[in-house]
């Protein structure tokens, strides 16, 4: 786990757990916020989205860069997660993919469920046309969601449990 | 791990390596078989429920993990939880009742085995995003273009579901075949 990021000339510290937490948190609010605007803004994803298409676009555009971005500084800080390190990281890490299957995998199960919905059953007819679009859209949302939980939940969890660590000198 | 299995009754001593491999195919084989039935005869139109059931089953009676039962014990390092009550009759009969928890019944996983299920969780994670990622490019191609799936003889929505169950059978039994696959020969208890 580093201590700190480097862009350019400016380093940003992340020696407390305060901060890792509200780094975890801010880019998980920009996850679900580009998840959610995937879903309801992309024409392809949603044929009935009033917003002009190059408005659309460009919002879309502007979240999967800055999700980007965040996935990058998430994962430069965390470190190569493949490497092998000391016995306590190893150990740290293996435990932090052991939680994180668990949540992975209901994220897979809610897809399955959700997928009812988007054949024929006769729940969906009772609803209002909104909702049986949104639960038509339900599987690809939870699974993209998942994606972005695979890249990111071990190290989340590794940096969310690292207690405060020393500043390098 | 435990080194015996009970199976209706019986004792199946499972210490070798060799034996617990075999296990482990042919559960692997019998999932298969099952979901292929259950595509050919109903196209999964209301019997997906039936493989998972499958899959429960084979998780309670031969790999454990998840579930109290089976020869790897519960992940969740915990007692199972037990009554005072007597099993039902059924489960008597079928000799499928679990006793009333002796004292220092071995349940919880000592350090070593808390690595390895660690380990195994690693191993297992990296499959699950395998599995993950061909069901999101199936839905995400689905959605763009439908069309794409013309040439299949079986609808999209069906070939989706198909392998959503086998992500799912392979989130609920993976990390238990890796331990089983992969632990050295036992001393039998």
């Amino acid at each position: 786990m580093n201590t700190e990021y480097a862009v350019g000339n400016i380093r940003i510290h992340f020696e407390s757990r305060g901060r890792h937490r509200w780094f975890v948190a801010l880019c998980y609010a920009v996850f679900a916020v580009s998840d959610l605007v995937w879903c309801f803004l992309s024409p392809k994803m949603n044929p009935s989205a009033n917003l002009k298409e190059a408005t659309g676009a460009w919002i879309i555009a502007g979240c999967m860069i800055l999700g980007a971005a965040l996935v990058i500084v998430f994962t430069g800080i965390a470190g190569d997660m493949r490497s092998r390190g000391d016995e306590r990281e190893m150990h740290r890490r293996e435990h932090a993919y052991f939680k994180a299957y668990f949540i992975l995998g209901n994220f897979l199960v809610s897809a399955l469920v959700a997928s009812y919905f988007r054949g024929p059953n006769p729940i969906s007819p009772l609803l209002p046309q909104t909702l049986q679009e949104f639960l038509a859209r339900l599987p690809l949302m939870l699974l993209g969601a998942a994606g972005i939980l695979y890249i990111t939940l071990p190290q989340a969890m590794l940096q969310w449990t690292e207690p405060d660590m020393e500043k390098l000198q | 791990m435990n080194a015996e299995l009970v199976f209706f009754g019986k004792r199946v001593d499972m210490a070798q390596r060799h034996r617990r491999r075999i296990l482990v195919i042919a559960i692997y084989a019998a999932l298969a078989v099952l979901m292929a039935c259950l595509w050919r005869f109903t196209q999964w139109h209301g019997s997906g429920i039936w493989a998972f059931w499958a899959v429960m089953l084979a998780c309670r009676f031969f790999l454990g993990g998840y579930y109290a039962g089976g020869l790897v014990k519960p992940f969740s390092n915990k007692a199972p939880r037990r009554t005072e009550q007597a099993p039902p009759l059924l489960m008597l009969k079928l000799r499928i009742y679990r006793p009333l928890p002796a004292e220092g019944e071995p349940y919880r996983n000592d350090e070593r085995e808390l690595r390895q299920r660690d380990h195994a969780h690693y191993a297992a994670y990296q499959t699950l995003g395998g599995a993950l990622a061909v069901v999101w490019l199936l839905a995400s191609i689905r959605n763009d273009s439908p069309k794409v799936f013309d040439w299949l003889t079986m609808p999209s929505d069906e070939l989706f579901c198909g392998l959503t169950m086998i992500a799912l059978t392979l989130f609920l039994t993976l990390p238990q075949a890796i331990l089983l696959w992969s632990e050295p020969d036992m001393e039998a208890d």
